[in-house]
Formats: C-alpha cells, sequence, structure tokens
C-alpha cells in the first residue's frame, strides 16, 4: 500500500541531489563506490593509538585525508576530526548538487547527526584538566565537542537559516537525520537540506568501551575481522568518516534543471523499547520501521528489491535482522539481495546510515549490489540471499537501508530510482 | 616549555608566531594593523594564545578588554603582564 489519499495530497516528493563521502574505502563518492563494488577491505590494524594493551587491533580507518581541500589551516586546527569529515562530505554533496548558494536560505537546512561527537578533543582536553588543572582546557573544547556542532559549523558555511536540527540515535544516526529532513520536505517546512552523519571515534576510550561491552571483533586478521552473517564473526569493527546527500523538494530541483539520483521514497522507524544496547531478539519491533518505509515506497511483487543490511557481525544483530525482514516480507525475502557493506567499510556508526543510503542510491542507478565480503560459513539462521563475496548485477527498483543503534532506535529508509 | 620571564622575550613576536602557526601562513605576512576579524581568527583563538602565554611566562593573564587588530591584543597581553609584575 502506497501513501494513502490524503497523504499524497499534503506530501511533497524528495530527490537526492548531491552526495558527498568520506570513508575507509574512499574519500569520494567514485572512489567509495569502486571499492565496494570490487570487495575492497577498509579493514587494517588501528593505527591512532598503540594497540598493545588492547584486545581490539583492527579498525577501518579512513586513509589519505586531506583537510585543506575543504577548510583552512585555522579550521582544520580547530575543529575535532568528526567535523572535518562532516565538512568535507558536506562540500563535496554541495559542489554535486548545484543547489547553493541558498536561494532563500530560510528553506534552506542541515541535519547532520553524529552518534558519539567530538571525542578526541573531549579526551585531549580532559587530560590536559588533570595534568595542568582548569585554566589550561581550550575555550574551544565545548564548541569542538558538542554533536551538533558540524551542522552549526555548516549553517554558517553555506547560509541554511531553516530548519537545523542534528539527530543522535547511536548507530542510526545518519539515517535518522535522512529521514527527518525527508519529513521536513515532504511536509513543506524546507526545499533543500544537507543531511547525513559523521563519526571520527576510533580511539582508546571507545576501544575500550566497546571492547568491555564484547561488541568488537578481536580478529587481528582484516579479512576475518568484521564477518556479518558468518558463523565465525565475533563482533563489529569500528569504522569513521562522513556521508552527505542533498536533499531537495522535486518542483525546487526540478525548477533549476538539477541532475537527479533518486526519490527517497519512504521513513519507517521505531523504538525496541527493550535493552540499551541489545536489539529485541525476535526483530519485532524493527520490522516495523522496516514495514512502515516498505509501505509509503509503494512497493509491488514487480519490484526487486536491494536491502542494505545494519548487519554489523553480531549473531544478536544480524539473526534478529533477518528475522524482522521475514517478519515484513514472509516468502518474498528470499527473492531480496541483502548485502553488509560494513563487511568492507566496518562500522562508521554515526556515519554508517548516510553511507549506506549513498551505497542503495549507487545500486539503484547503476544495476549493481555490492556484496557481503569474506562470507565463507553462512550463518543458517541468516539464510538469506546475502551476495556472498562478489558484486552482483541485478536491476534493483526499490532499495532498502536499514540502520539500528543503541538505545534501541530503528531506522528504515527506502529509495527508489527517479521517474519524472 | 621552559618557563621564561616577560622581560625576557618579545611579546609580539611570540604572539605572531602563535597566530601564523595557526593560521598556517608566515609571520612575516603578518602585520601589527591588521583585524583579528579579517584573519579570521576567533576571540577564542586569542584566548587559547593567552594560556600559551601563561605556561611560557609562569602567570596567569587574563581577557581584560575586546582587541580589534594584532597590535591591540599585544598591548592587552604587555598591560596585562605589567599589571601583574606591579602587584
Amino acid at each position: 500500500m502506497q501513501y494513502n489519499s490524503s497523504e499524497r495530497k499534503f506530501m511533497k516528493r524528495v530527490v537526492v541531489t548531491g552526495m558527498g563521502i568520506v570513508s575507509p574505502v574512499g574519500n569520494s563518492l567514485e572512489d567509495f563506490w569502486n571499492s565496494l563494488k570490487s570487495g575492497v577491505c577498509g579493514i587494517g590494524p588501528i593505527t591512532k593509538f598503540d594497540t598493545t594493551n588492547y584486545k581490539v587491533k583492527m579498525a577501518a580507518e579512513v586513509r589519505n585525508f586531506d583537510p585543506l581541500v575543504y577548510m583552512d589551516k585555522t579550521e582544520s586546527t580547530r575543529f575535532d576530526p568528526y567535523i572535518r569529515f562532516a565538512l568535507a562530505a558536506a562540500e563535496q554533496a554541495v559542489q554535486d548538487s548545484g543547489a547553493f548558494p541558498a536561494s532563500d536560505p530560510g528553506r534552506y537546512g542541515i541535519y547532520f547527526g553524529s552518534a558519539i561527537g567530538g571525542m578526541e578533543t573531549f579526551m585531549r582536553e580532559h587530560s590536559k584538566l588533570l595534568t595542568a588543572g582548569p585554566r589550561r582546557v581550550s575555550p574551544f573544547f565545548i564548541p569542538m565537542m558538542i554533536s551538533n556542532m558540524a551542522s552549526g559549523i555548516m549553517s554558517i558555511r553555506y547560509n541554511c537559516r531553516g530548519p537545523v536540527m542534528p539527530s543522535v540515535t547511536a548507530c542510526a544516526t545518519g539515517a535518522t537525520a535522512i529521514g527527518e529532513a525527508f519529513d521536513k520536505i515532504r511536509f513543506g517546512l524546507a526545499d533543500v537540506i544537507i543531511a547525513g552523519g559523521s563519526e571520527a571515534a576510533i580511539n582508546e576510550c571507545t576501544a575500550a568501551g566497546f571492547t568491555n561491552m564484547k561488541a568488537l571483533s578481536t580478529s587481528s586478521d582484516p579479512q576475518t575481522a568484521s564477518l556479518p552473517f558468518d558463523l565465525r564473526r565475533g563482533g563489529f569493527v569500528m569504522g569513521e568518516g562522513a556521508a552527505a546527500l542533498i536533499l531537495e523538494e522535486y518542483e525546487h530541483a526540478k525548477s533549476r534543471n538539477a541532475r537527479i539520483y533518486a526519490e527517497l521514497c519512504g521513513y519507517g522507524t521505531s523504538c525496541d523499547a527493550f535493552h540499551i544496547a541489545s536489539p529485541r531478539p525476535d526483530g519485532s519491533v524493527s520490522a516495523e520501521a522496516i514495514r512502515e518505509a516498505f509501505r509509503q515506497s509503494g512497493r509491488n511483487s514487480d519490484d526487486l528489491i536491494y536491502i542494505n543490511a545494519h548487519g554489523t557481525g553480531t549473531s544478536q544483530g544480524d539473526i534478529s535482522e533477518v528475522m524482522a525482514i521475514r517478519h515484513v516480507l514472509g516468502e518474498e525475502a528470499g527473492r531480496c539481495l541483502v548485502s553488509s557493506t560494513k563487511s568492507m567499510t566496518g562500522h562508521m556508526l554515526g556515519a554508517a546510515g548516510a553511507a549506506e543510503a549513498l551505497v542503495c542510491i549507487q545500486a539503484l542507478r547503476e544495476g549493481i549490489v555490492p556484496p557481503t565480503i569474506n562470507l565463507l560459513e553462512p550463518d543458517p539462521q541468516c539464510d538469506l540471499d546475502n551476495v556472498p563475496n562478489t558484486a552482483r548485477q541485478a536491476a534493483v527498483s526499490l532499495a532498502l537501508s536499514n540502520s539500528f543503534g543503541f538505545g534501541g532506535h530503528n531506522v528504515s529508509l527506502a529509495l527508489r530510482k527517479f521517474v519524472g | 616549555m621552559e618557563s621564561r620571564k616577560g622581560e625576557e622575550m618579545d611579546i609580539y613576536e611570540v604572539i605572531i608566531k602563535r597566530l601564523s602557526d595557526r593560521l598556517g601562513v608566515n609571520p612575516d605576512e603578518l602585520d601589527p594593523e591588521m583585524t583579528i576579524d579579517s584573519l579570521g581568527l576567533d576571540s577564542l583563538d586569542l584566548v587559547e594564545c593567552l594560556m600559551d602565554l601563561e605556561t611560557l611566562l609562569g602567570k596567569e593573564l587574563e581577557m581584560t578588554s575586546k582587541p580589534v587588530t594584532l597590535n591591540d591584543f599585544v598591548l592587552l597581553v604587555k598591560k596585562n603582564i605589567a599589571d601583574k609584575e606591579d602587584n
């Protein structure tokens, strides 16, 4: 069932007109997508700190990132790395879209979140506090640490004076940002929004915290660290980066002859109301987010569906997600392609949902579904078509991106090829 | 960083070095009459600079006014140091 008639009457169409990314497998859309199609693994030994006393040895770090391409030296020095990544992804998307400078600043907005925020800044300044006292804590500590600041700086940069509302829903952050921005535009309250998420939290403290939750893979081999849907899995691999989308009201995009990448056509959200970190094991509540995104998308029996799974490589998460998909699609689930690109990117946390929305858009545009790499011992409880090891050509007509976060946040975004 | 007495160093040079590092420019490119705003510096950048000087001088410094130019900032710091020494 698509939107009912009263919904349709009031809803605007929302399209994607710009994309940008900084990731462990590439710092441009082209590099990112080429890596994913080729099954490139972005995981390697942690270089950001000495892991001698840590069980975790692997992470998916951003490499060869030059912030000075996107900001001046003063800004780069001030900004926390999560803000630097965010601004880089946003600038790529803004340039790509041609929707800026803002024609009507009050109708331009930013929905850009981070799950953890400026943790590196927090750790550095806390260390100064302990060793040198309160007079040595930087005056930039608060503005650079708080997780809404990427949005705040973007609003200054791009003169966006409308709704600016960062989301913080843990690992669903990027997807929530896109979904809420989608709502703002389809309900007629904004025309253009920079939406996405950023994360730069590969550090001693998060490594220790996630490790002690038993959430992280402790593998010392990059190829057996992030193993979604594989019986050998042992937890997720920390990733980092940022992804940005320019969401635009369709008539606004049409009036300026914008290139349209895809149409955002569904946003479902729910909360498990179950546990601070574990998903509800039967997937019954995350299923409601998936069901709602599909309902809005107008899914029909002719659709070839690609689902970019949350698929982090934890057994509870993987199994409950497959159950959720089965709750909604029943027998049809077996005909869907369901891959986890976290096998290549690691878990980009607050950026994951936005990065994976880009994956869905590229799959729709090119008719190619990226694989779940290193899937050699499939878990029988995850018995969907997980597109193991190599990308597959498929004329995908409807793509869904699932994102789930600590706190029980479930988000599903549905995207379609744009048809005018 | 070794603590030094204020009179032993040129405060102007120390400030210019610190701010040029932040801006990623050569110290020669900074002129005392340049405004803080025109350089893209925030008042919080100056507070950070003061903190570095505190470490260097081994004494507490305060932002007692809002400097407009680099020279204003240098004078503010020098006055701060002089006031402290009077006390």
